[in-house]
């Protein structure tokens, strides 16, 4: 029997002898021709430096920072070492400072009943928020949200306090949404995941805790690509319409984790539209009740169904069956009964505010209503730096025009929620020179976004100072474990969860602030129901089987009824 | 240091220089090379990407595994002058110097594992601590990993055992030790050099020919392209973005990040081996090969015969033999083969993923040995690809679920047991040669996907990108993920703005083309090349290889380490 793996060093061997049978030979020409070549790299090194056109083809510059043998000149002997090693600790603080602990899980909070004269009580922390090297400015623009998220803090039976957090592709795999989410799901308690597409539409379309399938068949649009601009102008609550082919199933899975944030499901809502020649969608819980859903209508309308179940993990299996007429939909929202938080991550990957004015006015606004806001967010940006060349190259203004109206067709929805712009983050490009730099347009847009803020009655965070101004973009590329991907403008895993933690600190240190000063003053309370809210339609009860109709919802009313709006 | 870098440049004309001058006086030779090849260690060039170069002073490990190789080869063999002057049997088989033995190699090995898998190891206790609900059971440890101690490690053990067999004499100059172990070409990245096959070139007249030069200069020129080109350039534009954010890319953007991470590291790790060797060559010094078309392997063994051949020789010279090799029976053959890939696997990096990987090549070197078919019929063979289909459904469904998470592991396992039946009752590419493409193209595949463990930077990124290869997700590839901005810049800026489509889809075209040169025959490229060098006048060569370095810059931000410095 031959060894496979013994064969493995013939050609050791082989080359073994082979310099042993042949040594090298004598030759006179051979150090003339190396001095010949050596001449010849010589030569075309100083061309680069001789003919302008070769310019970049030279090994250095002066002022370009390369240090020839950088490990003992530059690191030791210039120092840089030393540099480094203390931007690296610094990052690393950072990193420890903003960390959301693994053994966190969402705060049970135990509700308690109304009370008669509410008042705001003397606020007594577990413990007291530093207040953070970059706070919120124009904070008193929060305190709407602020004072719901007193509510939860209170327990107050149905306060949920809710955030839709719209934003370019800094948003995607849900990393700074679900991150904050965390943080102040673990702070104030967990009223469910929240918003989820029909589709995903994008691989960066992610919704952390959420295991999603679709089984294909669905046909989307997305706002960015104004792909319904000839017709209603309808994209969603998310930014993404989807449509089924009527001769094909189409469906979508979503799973909610068996614990953890986001595991307690007691509402599951699906938003879609009503349609002359709507089909009809099917939704399964835990692959057994069925909820049959008629999106037929005589006109163009916007609806949404909610299923009450029993609170705990769930199933959830929507399904548009072949044959019936195409249904379009937008999202479904995943809830409990609270008192908690829920932020909504609505990533719109390569959008900006100039694609989100698209939306139909009348759409957006019932959107954002049906919804429930009480904070409105967003963080656009990376993708209108390229228009420092075109449109933005001699003034802001079309830009504070597009961002003004964004924030009013949203707001119109919700007037009394709050508002808060988040800025772009740094985004860098390398030089010529081999540097890595914040791209030179990075600043005039955190100011005209800062500007866009103060003009609308928004809260503002500068997230490019918090995460460190000028230069971050190359820090944090450098940094181990990367904070920033390769491509100089997309964070990485770390850098998501160091910016959510850096949001949700500034939103948790200005929540104490308010709490504070707002001792002893009344307290709005929630409305009994929540005037958004469908009423439950008693009549519409669905094929549910009898197990899961015994169980009582939190809110005192049966589990499983199925509402829909009128 | 790093060879496709200026400081290279530099370094390497003022040692060749300074080298050929000194010709004639080996002692002052070997001085200048070996305080050149410290320098070498510690002057290395800061890499635009990735990790820093260890501080300078840990060229005193360097120093002090050579003075404790040095010492235990001298005690050796003056246990077996001893043994000698007592008249006692000096045959192969007779062992002296045990002491010493047991000195270098705890040392060596010891230096070795604190540096390398020390962290590893008490994160992983500390892991299972945790599960047990406990706090930490050791201090967190995370030391850095001194540029090719893995290297001078294996070369420093290979030395002292080889004096200890008595296979080579002990070096009693400690300046031709001192030369051997840190000689630069070889220090920081192999090949790994055994000293039978070094030191006796340092006791030959140095002498540099021409077609030695120009063949030197070729195999160099043939490096630097590979892993500039095909190594860093593809892993610059393309592969990093990817293994950045595995989750953010789809499914066929992450099976073509694999595609070119495989090409990436064999460009990398074989295009600095030929840059080692040719920069050898031109100092009179021959280097064994370390690579052999290795996707041009037939079956997993062939691989590793083909995929860094003196780290594969060195293991079973020094481990495999050792153990029994094939000589004690099939289990034990099983066992040894299992093992000594093992090391093979898990000599590339300390982490989960790689114990993963070389549990995976292990696996699979085992598997390929029980089906070979050494004399077993057809119903034989049926039998033993049930065996193994079985197996391997077991294998693969469970780590579709414990791994990769999968819902539903079933279909994997299903898919793997089929794979493993077929190639199980498949008979082998030396039987049927009409096979041979097809047990490649199984080799290689099994290659590409098994480096998701060696390139993901965490078992969650890994878990990742395998579960978007089983659940493909259909979204195809983004405009603009196969191009280079900085190329398509230059090429818009200049006279060749028309040829700047090019650069939108040049990864790709590079892929391709790498991929095909791979299969090609060599020969016909090889020899055209040689000719267009050895014909070519001696500045206009000089010009070339100026260019070639030209391409570094414009190419790429600046120098980019090598994959294997990090192992």
């Amino acid at each position: 029997m031959t060894d496979s793996f013994a064969q493995t060093s013939a050609p050791v061997t082989e080359l073994a002898a082979a310099s042993q049978s042949a040594p090298p030979q004598a030759g006179s020409g051979a150090l003339r021709r190396a001095f010949g070549i050596a001449c010849g790299v010589l030569l075309s090194i100083g061309a680069t430096y001789v003919v302008p056109g070769l310019g970049a083809l030279r090994p250095w510059a002066p002022g370009s920072g390369y240090v020839p043998f950088w490990n003992v000149i530059g690191r030791e002997l210039l120092g840089e070492g030393e540099a480094l090693a203390a931007e690296a600790q610094k990052l690393k603080e950072l990193q420890q400072k903003t960390e959301l602990p693994a053994a966190a899980s969402a705060k049970v909070r135990e509700r308690s009943a109304r009370p008669a004269r509410p008042m705001f009580p003397a606020y007594t922390p577990e413990a007291r928020i530093e207040r953070p090297e970059q706070t919120i400015e124009f904070s008193e623009a929060l305190e709407g949200y602020f004072t719901k998220l007193t509510q939860v803090d209170l327990g107050i039976d149905g306060a949920i306090a809710r955030t839709g957090h719209w934003g370019d592709s800094v948003l995607g795999m849900d990393g700074i949404t679900s991150g904050i989410r965390r943080r102040l799901q673990a702070r104030f308690g967990d009223a469910g995941h929240g918003f989820h597409l029909i589709d995903r539409y994008h691989p960066s379309y992610r919704q952390q805790g959420i295991e999603f399938s679709a089984g294909g068949g669905w046909e989307g649009c997305l706002v960015i690509y104004e792909c319904r601009a000839k017709q209603d102008r309808r994209y969603g609550y998310g930014g993404y319409v989807v449509s089924s082919d009527p001769w094909s199933v189409a469906s979508a899975v979503y799973t909610t984790p068996k614990s953890g944030f986001g595991s307690t499901v007691s509402t599951f809502e699906v938003w879609f539209q009503r349609q002359p020649r709507g089909g009809k969608l099917e939704l399964s819980i835990d692959r057994q009740e069925k909820v049959v859903i008629e999106t037929r209508s005589e006109v163009i309308e916007d609806g949404s169904r909610m299923v009450y179940v029993q609170p705990g993990p769930h199933t959830f299996t929507l399904t548009a069956p072949a044959g019936g007429g195409p249904v379009r939909a937008y999202g479904v929202v995943l809830e409990n009964d609270g008192p908690g938080v829920v932020w909504d991550g609505m990533a719109l990957i390569g959008g900006s505010t100039r694609g989100l004015r698209t939306q139909d006015d009348e759409h957006i606004e019932d959107q954002v209503r049906r919804r429930g806001l009480d904070l409105i967010a967003f963080q656009f940006g990376g993708n209108d730096l390229a228009r420092k060349y075109v449109d933005l190259k001699h003034s802001m203004q079309p830009y504070y025009d597009e961002y003004g109206e964004v924030i009013r067709k949203f707001r119109a929805g919700r007037p009394e929620a709050s508002c808060l712009i988040l800025s772009v983050i740094d985004h860098g490009e390398r030089k010529t020179d081999d540097r890595i730099v914040t791209k030179s347009f990075v600043k005039p847009l955190v100011a005209a976004q800062r500007e866009v803020a103060r003009q609308n009655g928004c809260a503002f965070f500068d997230t490019f100072q918090a995460m460190g101004g000028e230069g971050t973009a190359a820090r944090w590329y450098r940094s181990n474990p990367r904070m920033m991907a390769p491509d100089l403008g997309h964070p990485t895993g770390t850098g998501h969860e160091v910016l959510a933690g850096l949001i949700a600190h500034a939103l948790l240190y200005d929540y104490d602030q308010f709490r504070s000063r707002m001792a002893g003053k009344p307290l709005p309370l929630p409305a009994e129901k929540a005037p958004e809210k469908p009423p439950i339609d008693l009549d519409a009860l669905p094929d549910v089987p009898p197990a899961a109709v015994t169980a009582q919802g939190a809110a005192g009313e049966p589990a499983t009824r199925a509402g829909s709006e009128p | 240091m790093l060879f496709a870098s200026f400081d290279f440049l530099l370094f390497f004309a003022v040692v060749f220089a300074g080298y050929w001058a000194l010709r004639g006086q080996f002692v002052l030779r070997a001085l200048w090379v070996t305080a050149a090849s410290y320098f070498f260690y510690m002057g290395g060039s800061k890499p635009v990407d990735g990790p820093l170069p260890t501080p300078w002073y840990f060229a005193g490990l360097l120093l002090f595994t050579t003075l404790t190789s040095y010492l235990a080869g001298l005690g050796i063999a003056a246990a077996r002058e001893r043994a000698r002057s007592r008249g006692e049997p000096l045959g192969p088989e007779q062992r002296y110097g045990q002491g010493w033995l047991f000195l270098a190699v705890c040392v060596s090995l010891g230096l070795l594992g604190y540096f390398k898998y020390v962290g590893f190891l008490s994160a992983a206790v500390n892991q299972g601590a945790a599960l047990a609900g406990s706090g930490p059971w050791l201090p967190a440890s995370a030391p850095l990993l001194p540029v090719g101690i893995s290297f001078y490690t294996f070369q420093a053990v290979g030395y002292v055992i080889d004096v200890y067999r008595g296979r080579s004499p002990a070096e009693r100059n400690p300046l031709r030790f001192c030369l051997f172990l840190s000689f630069f070409p070889h220090l920081v990245a192999g090949p790994i050099v055994r000293a039978s096959d070094f030191l006796p070139q340092l006791d030959r007249p140095l002498r540099l020919d021409r077609d030695e030069l120009d063949q030197s200069l070729f195999r160099i020129a043939r490096g630097l392209v590979k892993k500039v080109v095909f190594g860093d350039f593809i892993a610059a534009s393309f592969v990093d973005r990817v293994f950045a954010s595995p989750a953010e890319y789809g499914s066929l953007e992450n099976l073509l990040a694999l595609y070119g991470f495989t090409l990436q590291i064999y460009c990398d790790f074989s295009g600095y081996s030929d840059i080692a060797i040719g920069v050898a060559r031109l100092l009179g010094i021959r280097f064994p090969e370390n690579f052999d078309r290795p996707y041009q392997a037939v079956d997993v063994a062939d691989f590793w015969r083909r995929w860094h051949m003196t780290l594969s020789s060195w293991l079973r010279d020094y481990v495999y033999y050792p153990l029994g090799g094939s000589r004690l029976g099939p289990g034990r053959t099983y066992l040894n083969l299992w093992l000594t890939l093992f090391l093979v696997g898990i000599w590339h990096g300390a982490g989960w993923t790689f114990v993963i990987y070389a549990v995976l090549q292990a696996s699979a070197m085992v598997f390929n040995r029980y089906t070979r078919h050494d004399g077993v019929g057809f119903f034989g063979r049926i039998g033993r690809g049930l065996v193994s289909a079985g197996l391997v459904f077991g294998l693969s469904a469970a780590f579709g679920k414990l791994l990769v998470d999968l819902s539903s592991p079933w279909t994997l396992g299903g898919v793997g047991a089929a794979i493993a039946f077929v190639l199980a009752i498949l008979p082998r590419s030396d039987a049927v040669g009409w096979l041979r493409p097809l047990h490649i193209l199984i080799t290689l595949h099994f290659s590409v996907l098994s480096r998701v463990f060696f390139r993901a930077d965490t078992l969650d990124a890994a878990r990742e990108i395998l579960k978007k290869l089983v659940t493909w997700d259909g979204f195809g590839v983004r405009t603009g993920l196969f191009g280079n901005e900085a190329l398509s810049e230059l090429l818009r800026g200049s006279r060749l703005s028309w040829a700047s489509p090019v650069a939108d889809w040049c990864v790709l075209g590079l892929l391709v083309l790498g991929f095909a040169l791979h299969y090609l025959p060599a020969a016909p490229f090889e020899r055209a090349a040689q000719r267009l060098t050895r014909e070519s006048p001696a500045v206009l060569v000089g010009v070339g290889f100026a260019l070639l370095f030209g391409a570094l810059g414009l190419l790429l931000a600046g120098p980019r380490a090598n994959i294997y410095f990090a192992f």
